[in-house]
């Protein structure tokens, strides 16, 4: 159990090694070969997409980042009282709790058991 | 099935001290709010002091504060619970029957929160667990 804990953190760790790596090369070697562009799209609800792309010759993988921040500046508060986030935290931590503890006597899965 | 339900089984005396926690931290902010004004939200910034609003600020700030630190967590949450009984038939169940409606949720999931917190106790991380062990 102890090892195969172990093993998960290792892996994890690397995971995010090797995520972090190759992109603080890139910075130390050419910050300069990189374009960014800011691009504005027309949908109904206004969005700005950041394109960012190596100069020369492709072919280059592709990544794309869907990392939505709202434009009000109330709903990005840190606060959960700001952004009306509290009852999302409340019911994500009662889930979490009852996925752990199950659901107590008064359920159907404790009829199913002790039939 | 039966496996995974193991899994998840084993993590419950801690995940409860998460639990008790994150509502311990989710209480507090009201208390501040409502108490120092941090930070400024629109319904709270003209509570009185030793208003009906301030009051309650204060249970929360107490007694959130203490479910955080996992102090004397089982009475602390039961004061809670009562406390958002009342919040939820005093401010809200006169606005509407439906919980949507009335915009009482928050208060319903802190109230049951609270009332299992209090016969559940504090897990294993908590100033109650440290205390118990040493004494």
């Amino acid at each position: 159990m102890r090892q195969h804990r172990l093993r998960t953190l290792a892996t994890a760790a690397l995971l995010l090694l090797g995520l972090t790596a190759p992109a603080r090369a890139d910075d130390q070697q050419s910050p300069q070969r990189i374009q960014e562009e800011i691009w504005v799209l027309p949908t109904p609800l206004p969005m700005f997409a950041y394109l960012v792309r190596p100069l020369g010759d492709g072919p280059f993988p592709l990544v794309i980042m869907n990392h939505g921040v709202s434009l009000n500046a109330r709903d990005r508060s840190f606060f959960p009282l700001v952004n009306g986030g509290a009852l999302a935290i409340i019911y994500c931590f009662v889930c979490l709790y009852l996925s752990t503890a199950g659901g107590g006597p008064w359920s159907v899965d404790a009829g199913m058991k002790k039939a | 099935m039966e496996k995974f339900n193991q899994l998840l089984r084993s993590g419950e005396p801690y995940v409860l001290s998460i639990f008790r926690i994150v509502v311990g931290l989710s209480l507090f902010q009201f208390g501040v709010a409502k108490i120092f004004k941090f930070p400024v939200v629109a319904p709270f910034d003209k509570v009185q002091m030793f208003s009906l609003f301030w009051n309650a600020a204060v249970f929360e700030f107490v007694f959130g504060g203490l479910l955080i630190l996992g102090l004397f967590s089982r009475l602390a949450a039961f004061i809670l619970c009562g406390e958002m009984a009342f919040a939820y038939f005093i401010g809200h169940f006169p606005r509407g029957f439906i919980p949507i409606l009335n915009a009482g949720n928050l208060a319903i999931m802190y109230c049951f929160s609270c009332l299992y917190l209090a016969c559940a106790g504090g897990g294993p991380w908590s100033l109650d667990a440290l205390w118990r062990k040493k004494g």
